[in-house]
């Protein structure tokens, strides 16, 4: 090892000790002491950076007597700084493990589209497609292709905000129904989800928006036990297998014949509408030019709101739409 | 519509208990709930007036003596209408009336009372509250009254769907249930006259303008009808079903109504001025006042009863004030006619009047009950009223009801029903529902009863068979899954990895009402889309940006508690781009803002506020996650923002950052506090970056070398673009330029910033060498030196 060298590093240990000597009291001082030597830049790096200089048989004892250096330094500095600097607390023996732990930001999706994507793999994955489609759309595809005659009764089960006179908000999803079938060729075995829209007093139980799926499979060959396999499978899915539910009789203009599905709900002691569902109407069929003597098919929709209200015991709507950080946080 | 269960029991035996029937009428499509449960009131019993004497320190208030089978009890009572030797509902001491009113020993005005006289009111049988309710002398003092309730007042509400007119009726409930329990169903029993003489024809005339209006209109006068009060049974039976008693006249059109489900209308004779009764359009008429004494406009869409001249009633759905029957009325003209569902339909929602007639009218009604709603009306006129028919009746039919044969094949209903129903049962069924049959080889020849007008083609005849056979019958398939091979299920799929990742970087998902206010969604100088009939005026337009939807969930927040706030929205803006459907816009974006601290205060750390960083953080992590560069921002103009930056990937620009201007916030009428940074991306430009197929990359396994050169810029100097420029020149195994560090400090030179570049080398297929490191630092800073205004900061 060259004289030079050693005397070098000689200097560098002197001038260590005596910064040790007036070891600063600031927290900041004492990170500009430790980066001066210890830093990337600090005199032990550019005695390190000599290595290069020196011939290779000095060199193994040249870094031993750097290490040594570095190690006698890191223990000194390591010494003077705990007098110095109020430990914290993870760095005595006195550690403190009743502090919290660190917070951590955790985002959430939303249970209307949690309760959606829950409800979209049961059903893609018994062989459903998904399909969208306008949330403002003419009279013909919200209603009249669907079977409601313009001046039916029919017409008041849905109150409809209108945008002209033949334009309205969606009143259900099934105006993708119609979109579908006048754009393809059957089968057809699709669900819709989207936003709907009805003109109702904003309240507990119903506000002027939700999210609905739809469902329309159209092939040969399709029968109301068909249907009814569909949904028990589906309602046990969300459920669990133990639900007790019933296909009760009802109406709906596009689907002949209709019903709407309940589960009982035994701590209210009560029968709890889920979904409407049907076979789909073969004046729906004539509407869109599929012949009703080769095809026939089923329709159903169901409220997601509906459904993420019973999943996890939501009592109001409107919850879902207030935005209010304390709901959000739950799920 | 409400149904009792003892006027029920006219028509069918009813064996069930209240529950069970709705249980049954449900599962048969009419949706039916108990209305009274009256075992509730148990501790009521029934009581006698034993005396009833004025308070003596009250006029309004008596004092009653009242005998409730083991005592004689003294009770104050404030009911103008108490008397001795009634017999009454008396709830006891201790006894729970409906609304949880528990009675209690009081001291009313200086005397005891021990109980309460009841109403119906507190009964829950109607609204009456002026008087107490007054039973039969025929029941036994002391026993509990429910049972006498139940017996008279059990109802069921039924939630009639629109396609069934026949159901809205006593009748026609228990059709229903004749039908499912096979029991017998009773006529409903008139006594028609078949005089010789037809003297109606001499004072009364009837036209009919447009047969498809009016296909049918009968009537018939009576003579010396006294008007007074209903008897009792017909008082009750209305009761049970919600309906108020009148009198007479008016009950007995409103009875037969409920009973058979067919709208009659009973005119004062002496007010139809010219003894002919007209059906028509409205022409010169201007307006009408209507029995619930509203005046009303008329146009042309409504049809109109006139005595020849002027209107007297809307046809079907209301009569007029000044031909309606009073208490002076002797001679009456009854009519029983069929107006068409759609005339009805429009001029009833024209008005904004739905009346129980015109309900029924509009659903369809049954043009062959007409004649039998006549005839009810005229015997129960006859026998309550004390009305001598004038012999004849007028039956104007120009539109014949012509019925239609639909063919049922045995095909289509096994592959509706998935399983097969015997003859037998479809038999039984179809005679059920009054479908009259021919049974052929291959269908059922059928022809559906007139009270049916939704019976058209076979599928309806098929659902009727599968409704009546029960849906608990038909088997489920276990064939719900398919073979369909779907290769991308869901094209929204991508939405929802973009949601997973703005949950992971810590956002809330928002949904916001799609209907605000005019003001907030014209407030970028959009075209929004208005509402015709918004709910509120609040909701008069729908959201042409997600943004003001997510500031007032802020404000909502701030003003709950909360301190700091990431959240985001994904969904449809829409904007009228052109006139017309066509020119609507339906936008789907994805929005999100940062508000307050990014990291909180805490034992283990300072606070850390958010800032426009953190959004592009959020942005290049984003780019990153779907195999893109960072994106690159550049400075744009736009309304609202104090600063706002196009996002781009790829020279495609994405949407915008920016930070949100104050006056902005208040101009949406919100307070917020603290700066917000925020983001609106439209969907349909992320998809491209969102469907990426991502493939793996080979791991470099080579060791990395870090260096870090000092530069001295001018303040203004950007390091983006400095990092930019060194990047452009691929310098060999180069990987990554970054800042780490700026420094500003009187030694570096006043309006000058030091700043430490980071760099990262990586070779791909070996361990790099010092030399060929060195190299390209000197390099980059020959470049940086010659092309930025900028000096190497000397390390001393």
């Amino acid at each position: 090892m060259t004289n030079s060298l050693k005397e070098t590093i000689e200097a560098v240990r002197k001038s260590f000790l005596t910064a040790l000597d007036s070891f600063p009291s600031d927290t900041h001082e004492i990170e500009v002491l430790k980066s001066s030597y210890f830093g990337r830049k600090g005199e032990l790096a550019k005695l390190y950076a000599q290595m290069g200089s020196i011939s290779h048989e000095d060199r193994p004892n040249a870094g031993k007597a750097i290490n040594a250096l570095k190690e006698e330094c890191s223990r000194l500095f390591e010494e003077q700084e705990k007098k110095y600097i109020t430990p914290d607390s993870t760095q005595t023996d006195q550690l403190d493990y009743t502090l919290p732990g660190e917070a951590q930001r955790l985002g959430s999706k939303h249970p209307i589209s949690k309760t959606l994507q829950e409800v979209k793999d049961i059903f893609t994955s018994v062989g459903f497609h998904i399909a969208y489609g306008p949330e403002v759309d003419d009279d013909y595809h919200n209603f009249t292709a669907l079977n409601f005659p313009e001046h039916h009764p029919a017409r008041d089960m849905q109150d409809t905000f209108f945008v002209q006179k033949d334009v309205v908000l969606r009143t259900h999803t099934s105006n993708v129904q119609i979109h579908l079938m006048e754009n393809s060729e059957p089968p057809l075995r699709y669900i819709v989800p989207g936003r709907v829209y009805r003109n109702e007093a904003i309240s507990f139980k119903s506000y002027c928006l939700f999210h609905q799926v739809e469902a329309l499979v159209v092939d040969k060959n399709i029968s109301f036990g068909d249907l009814k396999g569909t949904l028990e499978y589906f309602v046990k899915r969300v459920f669990g297998s133990s639900v007790t539910m019933r296909f009760r009789p009802s109406f709906f203009p596009f689907t002949e014949p209709s019903a709407e599905v309940d589960i009982w709900d035994e701590k209210r002691g009560q029968w709890l509408e889920i979904l409407g569902c049907g076979m789909v109407d073969p004046a729906v069929f004539e509407n869109v030019g599929y012949d009703p003597k080769v095809w026939h098919g089923y329709a159903f929709g169901l409220g997601i709101e509906r459904i993420a209200m019973l999943k996890y015991g939501i009592s109001d709507i409107r919850l879902f739409f207030q935005n209010d950080k304390r709901f959000l946080d739950q799920f | 519509m409400r149904i009792s269960i003892e006027w029920l029991k006219e028509f069918v035996d009813v064996k069930e208990g209240t529950s069970a029937l709705a249980d049954m009428l449900s599962m048969l499509g009419f949706e039916a709930e108990v209305v009274h449960d009256f075992s509730l009131l148990s501790k009521i019993v029934i009581g006698k007036v034993v005396t009833a004497q004025k308070h003596p320190n009250a006029d309004r208030l008596k004092l009653c003596t009242v005998n409730d089978g083991t005592d004689t009890l003294s009770v104050v009572c404030g009911a103008p209408n108490v008397d001795a030797g009634q017999t009454i509902a008396f709830a006891r001491v201790g006894a729970v009336l409906p609304g949880d009113f528990v009675i209690s020993k009081a001291k009313i005005r200086g005397q005891e009372s021990r109980g309460m006289i009841c109403s119906e009111r507190e009964l829950g049988i109607s609204d009456e509250h002026d008087g107490i309710m007054v039973l039969p002398n025929t029941l036994k003092v002391g026993r509990p009254i429910h049972p006498h309730l139940d017996k008279m007042y059990s109802s069921l509400e039924i939630d009639l769907t629109p396609n069934r007119p026949d159901g809205f009726s006593h009748y026609g409930i228990a059709r229903e249930i004749a039908l499912k329990t096979r029991r017998k169903l009773n006529d409903i029993s008139v006594k028609t006259s078949n005089a010789k003489s037809k003297n109606i024809h001499k004072i009364a005339k009837v036209t009919i303008d447009d047969a498809k209006d009016c296909p049918r209109y009968m009537g018939a006068v009576l003579n010396n009808v006294t008007v007074g009060p209903s008897p009792d049974w017909m008082v009750d039976r209305l009761k049970a079903a919600g309906q108020r008693s009148i009198n007479n006249l008016v009950d007995i059109s409103n009875y037969v109504l409920l009973e058979m489900g067919h709208p009659t209308h009973i005119f004062d004779y002496d007010k139809i001025s010219s003894n002919t009764i007209t059906i028509r359009r409205v022409k010169n008429d201007k307006t009408i006042t209507t029995l619930d004494e509203e005046k009303r406009k008329l146009s042309k869409q409504q049809l109109l009863i006139t005595d020849g001249k002027k209107p007297i009633a809307l046809a079907g759905i209301m009569g007029g004030l000044e031909s309606a029957v009073q208490d002076k009325t002797t001679t009456v003209f009854v009519e029983s006619a069929y107006f068409d569902p759609v005339a009805i339909r429009k001029g009833s929602k024209e008005l904004g009047l739905l009346t129980e007639a015109s309900r029924r009218f509009e659903r369809g009604a049954d043009v062959h009950a007409a004649e039998t709603a006549l005839w009810r009306v005229i015997n129960l006129l006859q026998e309550f009223a004390g009305g001598e028919l004038v012999p004849g009746i007028i039956d104007e039919y120009p539109g014949k009801f012509k019925s239609i044969n639909i063919s049922m094949r045995r095909s289509e209903l096994d592959l509706f029903a998935g399983c097969a129903i015997s003859d037998k049962e479809v038999k039984i069924i179809l005679d059920g529902l009054e479908i009259k049959f021919e049974k052929k080889k291959e269908y059922w020849k059928c022809t559906p009863p007139s009270f049916r007008p939704d019976l058209e083609r076979e599928a309806d005849v098929i659902e009727e068979i599968i409704r009546v056979y029960g849906y608990d019958n038909i088997p489920s398939s276990t064939k719900y899954a398919s073979s369909y091979v779907v290769d991308h299920p869901d094209p929204e799929q991508p939405l929802e990895d973009l949601r997973n990742l703005f949950s992971a970087f810590g956002y809330q998902e928002c949904q916001s009402n799609t209907l605000q206010s005019k003001q907030w969604t014209t407030i970028h100088g959009k075209k929004s889309i208005p509402m015709m009939n918004p709910l509120t005026e609040h909701m008069t337009h729908m959201r042409t940006d997600l943004l003001p939807g997510l500031l007032e969930a802020v404000d909502f927040n701030i003003k709950n508690g909360s301190t700091d706030l990431y959240l985001f929205e994904l969904g449809n803006v829409f904007i009228q781009q052109k006139k017309g459907l066509s020119g609507i816009k339906e936008i789907p974006m994805i929005c999100g803002l940062v508000y307050g601290d990014r990291v909180s205060l805490s034992a283990h750390e300072q606070a850390k506020p958010t800032s426009l960083f953190t959004i592009m953080g959020h942005m290049d992590r984003l780019c990153k996650s779907f195999g893109e560069n960072a994106p690159t921002y550049e400075l744009v103009e736009a309304q609202g923002y104090q600063k706002a930056f196009a996002v781009s990937v790829e020279k495609e620009e994405l949407g915008m950052v920016g930070t949100i201007d104050n006056t902005f916030v208040e101009n949406l009428g919100l307070e917020i506090d603290n700066t917000i940074h925020c983001f609106s991306l439209e969907i349909n430009k992320l998809m491209p970056l969102l469907r990426h197929k991502q493939l793996f990359a080979p791991i470099n396994v080579y060791p990395i070398v870090e260096r870090d050169i000092d530069f001295v810029f001018p303040e203004q100097a950007e390091t983006g673009v400095v990092s930019q420029k060194i990047l452009q020149q691929n310098f060999p195994n180069l990987t990554e330029v970054f800042p780490i560090d700026i420094f500003r400090h009187k030694s570096v030179g006043d309006e000058q910033k030091s700043v430490t570049f980071h760099f990262r080398f990586q070779h791909p297929d070996k361990t790099l060498e010092d030399k060929e490191v060195s190299s390209v630092i000197n390099k980059i800073k020959r470049l940086v030196l010659s092309e930025f205004d900028a000096k190497l900061r000397s390390s001393n």
